[in-house]
């Protein structure tokens, strides 16, 4: 984990605040564990994920890791995260 | 009709560029900018008992029999609001048709009657019941009032299927724009971008089918559509993924049109210096389908040299190469600031800014993917739902548009195109490659 890297908590404390206010509707419940694709995510609102992460996190996520397995939940996006701060 | 001066709905920018789109097909003979979605029901509904719905739900959304007018205060167009008395829209009209081609026709008749938009038409009912004893539901609206979105969520609220239908109010189905979340002394710069955008496309401007044959061009559209069977639809979508990338079916799809229009045009022995397809994006919250009575969505112009044309992958890549720096330059944002002046300024001259940066086009082709129909159009008043279309008219120039979606688990693509531009032959001979191409080259 590099200088100014955050925790995990934090990093999925943060998908969480992206998600609910800029992606989501209000009513929608969004929790660490919730299947996004399966609440209504779309590709533009992948995009704009990624381009966050990429801004808050300075990570940009590897095409072969943009799978449903990674992005499907916060917990998972928030691991994979976790995942590639370590390896920098 | 009466109209009260408290009963004023503003149009947002994005529903004032359907409106030039509007001015400009009607200037050219054309119905107007106007969509259906065609459900095919599994039983016989008749003409009364739609009106009779109808009434009730008329009743509790004006909007559906709404005038646009631009007066003093405000001096942007609004939508003004019927009062209580009875509105003549939306209407139903009932069709017995006889054999197959008959009933092709009656649809492109539809498809090309416009609306009468000024005395408050924006939504019409056809009902066209088939010997075997089915009904066909076709609604026909004016793409000022609603996107596709809106649409589906009205018939959801139309045929009682949609949960909550009999709770919603007018005012939830307008709440919730976009353009409220941004900040309001930051549209104005943000839209600068979205202009610059469309310069530097238009150093390779596109060519239109239209535009190229306009002078013996006969204003009315035809259509055909493909489908796919739940096999072949489950084969496309694992190449989009594999392709185009996870949530990315677009890509693969508007790749697979860019390059068969890019054959079309070269058999056709027209040279365009540049291709540009115009990519829509829904600014709705996700998880919700509000607002329902107005455009939300944002325009994003992609351009491909001919040279990557003639390469499937070259296309994919040059695609989600530009919609990752759209989403990094925030050029959903200020394109969304750009059409809201459209508001401030007569519509036609937000077009004609784009129209004269592309040497009088918009783009070569026009394209959508509404996705997957929603949960509540697989039954519509009590009647299960065993088929839907999208049907919708395209602006001329360029006059040439594809959709693609799904229902019941196939895929399905309607080609539309101003009648006269393109064979019948010609149109399936289209589709038909364009699904190969899909299939990567497996046989459909």
């Amino acid at each position: 984990m590099g200088d100014g890297d955050m925790a995990y908590d934090e990093v999925e404390d943060a998908l969480l605040a992206f998600l609910r206010n800029e992606i989501f509707d209000p009513g929608v419940e969004i929790r660490a564990d919730t299947h996004l694709i399966a609440a209504g995510l779309d590709s533009f609102s992948l995009l704009r994920i990624l381009v966050f992460i990429e801004k808050t996190f300075g990570l940009r996520i590897p095409e072969a890791e943009i799978n449903e397995d990674r992005m499907s939940t916060v917990k998972n996006m928030a691991g994979l995260i976790d995942e590639l701060q370590q390896n920098t | 009709m009466s109209f009260s001066k408290t009963h004023k709905v503003p149009l947002n920018g994005a529903d004032c560029m359907m409106l030039a789109f509007d001015h400009q097909m009607r200037r050219l003979g054309f119905a107007g900018n106007q969509a259906q979605i065609v459900l095919g029901l599994s039983g016989r509904l008749s003409g009364s008992e739609l009106e009779t719905r109808l009434h009730a739900v008329r009743a509790r959304f004006s909007m559906l029999a709404a005038r646009i007018k631009r007066g003093l205060r405000p001096w942007t167009p609004c939508w003004h609001l019927p009062s209580a008395d009875k509105p003549a829209y939306p209407r139903v009209r009932s069709h017995e048709p006889g054999d197959e081609d008959d009933l092709h026709r009656i649809r492109t008749d539809f498809l090309n009657h416009p609306l009468d938009t000024r005395g408050g038409e924006l939504v019409r009912f056809d009902l066209v019941h088939t010997k075997a004893g089915n009904t066909e539901v076709i609604m026909t609206w004016s793409h000022m009032l609603m996107d596709v979105s809106g649409a589906q969520y009205l018939l959801g609220i139309i045929g009682k299927s949609l949960q909550g239908a009999d709770q919603y109010t007018q005012a939830e189905l307008l709440s919730g724009s976009y353009i409220e979340r941004l900040p309001a002394g930051a549209r104005l710069p943000q839209a600068g971008k979205s202009f610059a955008r469309v310069d530097e496309l238009a150093a390779c401007p596109p060519v239109s089918l239209y535009t190229h044959a306009r002078r013996s061009i006969a204003p009315r559209f035809d259509y055909r559509v493909v489908s796919f069977s739940p096999g072949q639809t489950g084969a496309i979508m694992a190449q989009a993924e594999k392709r185009g990338g996870f949530l990315n079916a677009s890509a693969f799809y508007i790749a697979a049109a860019m390059v068969q229009f890019y054959q079309f045009l070269q058999a056709r022995q027209i040279r365009s210096p540049g291709y540009v397809v115009p990519l829509s994006v829904d600014l709705r919250k996700k998880g919700t389908h509000l607002p329902v009575f107005t455009n939300q969505a944002a325009t994003l112009l992609c351009g491909f040299a001919p040279d990557r044309l003639e390469d499937f992958d070259a296309v994919m890549g040059s695609f989600k190469q530009q919609t990752q720096a759209a989403v990094r330059q925030d050029l959903i944002e200020s394109n969304t600031c750009a059409m809201e002046l459209a508001r401030f300024i007569p519509a036609r001259m937000y077009a004609a800014k784009i129209r004269k940066a592309f040497a009088g086009e918009i783009a070569s082709l026009v394209f959508a993917n509404p996705g997957d129909a929603p949960a509540f159009l697989y039954e519509f008043m009590g009647h299960g739902v065993t088929s839907m279309q999208h049907v919708p008219t395209v602006v001329v120039p360029p006059g040439m548009g594809i959709v693609f979606y799904t229902f019941s688990g196939c895929l399905h693509i309607t080609l539309v195109y101003v009648e006269s531009l393109i064979a019948k032959d010609e149109a399936e001979s289209f589709l038909s490659a364009l699904g190969n191409q899909l299939l990567a080259d497996r046989k459909i």
